[in-house]
């Protein structure tokens, strides 16, 4: 029986090549900064479709979102600012649609009912209605109609601050 | 014979390699696109953090999310990635504004995993991947969520981001940046009032007590061999970096805390 001699080269190339096979493997090696991108858009569908099955609560992608200033600044004791609001933790009834860009220190701080989203880079918004477009290709009307949604959703000025 | 030991040595230390990154690998500050919940648990789940914070009067806090086992994270690591949240006016696709917090990270780069950069999402976005549905929340006193908040309105939190990236970076220097230590660099800003890295890192050499990342210096050496987002080389001595515990423990050791506790699915707020 023959044996194969091991060239350290060889060797390096074999551990490397096996980390490498198991980068690939990882879930998180595919988990980055534009791979991030790329699943918005999914995951966006994905929240609409569970939140239409079972909830009447919406999903929206967000454009920019700037931070409140407090008036007066924030010498507030801690837990006093909004005390209501904790109690009713998981309560739905927190559908406020009103918002304040400015906000007084002691005022309770409301949060939407709404699953904001952030939405996928730019090059990925074309990338998504054309995979659409070809799932659909054998339905003319449907790609249009999709086409058109697609875009209107996915129109956004991505925050740069 | 030799060479079927020299192989089976070459497998082994592979393998071992692997476990090595692999571990590392997702310990990193990377945004999931694979959800491991129900995506509407994990919508609720993202809602009732902010709920959360919302109850404590928090205007900025700091956010932490477990992206994977535990068990498979070095000793005393508990979170995987850190984030400051920060309650903002939200402008929907629709026009429509709301109010809730978008939360401000520093993301590995996918394609340079070597590299970051800085990225606003939301809490859903935030938790999507989420291995467990366990958030860390820091919510500092609300004088250093105001100057957080300035920082961040500003765009001075830009002139504190270090594109260099490596999962195990040590806080005390510049060299590179991981999360955890970007959101620490931010806090830092805030409590100091100052933008001076130098300045800041000094001061965090003084003051910060970073946590050690146990594990073998021959598994360090292998993942800096293997890895492009792994190197000791900005360590002297015991790798140390910057964690979600680690700040949250800063913050308690000076009284800069106004509340610490990690959150579960079920709304059990345990204190830090």
């Amino acid at each position: 029986m023959k044996t194969q001699i091991s060239h350290p080269l060889k060797s390096i190339t074999l551990a490397g090549s096996l980390a490498l096979a198991s980068l690939i493997s990882l879930p998180a090696s595919a988990e980055g900064g534009s791979v991030h991108h790329s699943g918005q858009a999914s995951k966006h569908t994905v929240l609409s479709t569970a939140h239409g099955v079972g909830n009447s609560a919406k999903v929206a992608s967000a454009v920019v979102a700037v931070p409140i200033i407090v008036s007066g600044g924030l010498s507030l004791a801690a837990g006093s600012a909004a005390t209501a609001v904790g109690e009713s933790i998981g309560d739905s009834a927190q559908n406020i649609s009103t918002h304040h860009k400015h906000t007084e220190a002691n005022q309770p701080l409301y949060i939407t009912e709404i699953t904001v989203t952030a939405d996928p880079a730019p090059n990925q918004i074309g990338k998504e209605a054309n995979d659409r477009i070809d799932t659909n290709n054998n339905s003319p009307k449907l790609k249009s109609k999709i086409t058109t949604t697609e875009l209107k959703q996915t129109t956004v000025i991505k925050e740069q601050n | 014979m030799m060479g079927v030991k020299k192989q089976f040595v070459t497998i082994i230390l592979a393998f071992i390699g692997i476990a090595f990154t692999g571990s590392y690998v997702q310990a990193g500050s990377q945004q999931h696109t694979e959800v491991r919940h129900k995506p509407e648990v994990v919508a609720t789940f993202a809602k009732n953090v902010e709920k959360y914070a919302a109850s404590k009067g928090a205007r900025a806090f700091i956010v932490a999310r477990v992206g994977r086992p535990v068990k498979d994270l070095p000793k005393g690591i508990k979170f995987t990635h850190t984030a400051i949240a920060v309650y903002s006016a939200i402008t929907l696709g629709s026009g429509e504004v709301v109010n809730g917090y978008a939360i401000h990270n520093l993301y590995q780069n996918a394609d340079s995993r070597n590299r970051s950069d800085l990225i606003v999402d939301y809490p859903v976005d935030f938790f999507w991947g989420a291995y467990e549905l366990k958030a860390g929340i820091v919510i500092p006193k609300p004088y250093i969520q105001g100057k957080l908040i300035e920082l961040i309105k500003s765009g001075d939190n830009r002139v504190l981001h270090n594109p260099k990236y490596t999962v195990l970076a040590s806080p005390f220097n510049s060299m590179y940046q991981n999360c955890t230590e970007h959101t620490l660099d931010m806090l830092n800003a805030a409590i100091y009032d100052t933008t001076n890295i130098a300045q800041l890192k000094a001061n965090t050499q003084a003051h910060f007590s970073a946590q050690r990342v146990k594990t073998s210096r021959f598994k360090l050496l292998l993942g800096s061999a293997l890895m492009e987002d792994i190197t000791t080389r900005d360590h002297q001595g015991k790798v140390k970096t910057a964690t979600f515990t680690s700040i949250a423990h800063y913050l308690n050791q000076y009284d800069l805390a106004q509340n610490a506790v990690t959150l579960d699915a079920n709304l059990n707020a345990i204190d830090i």
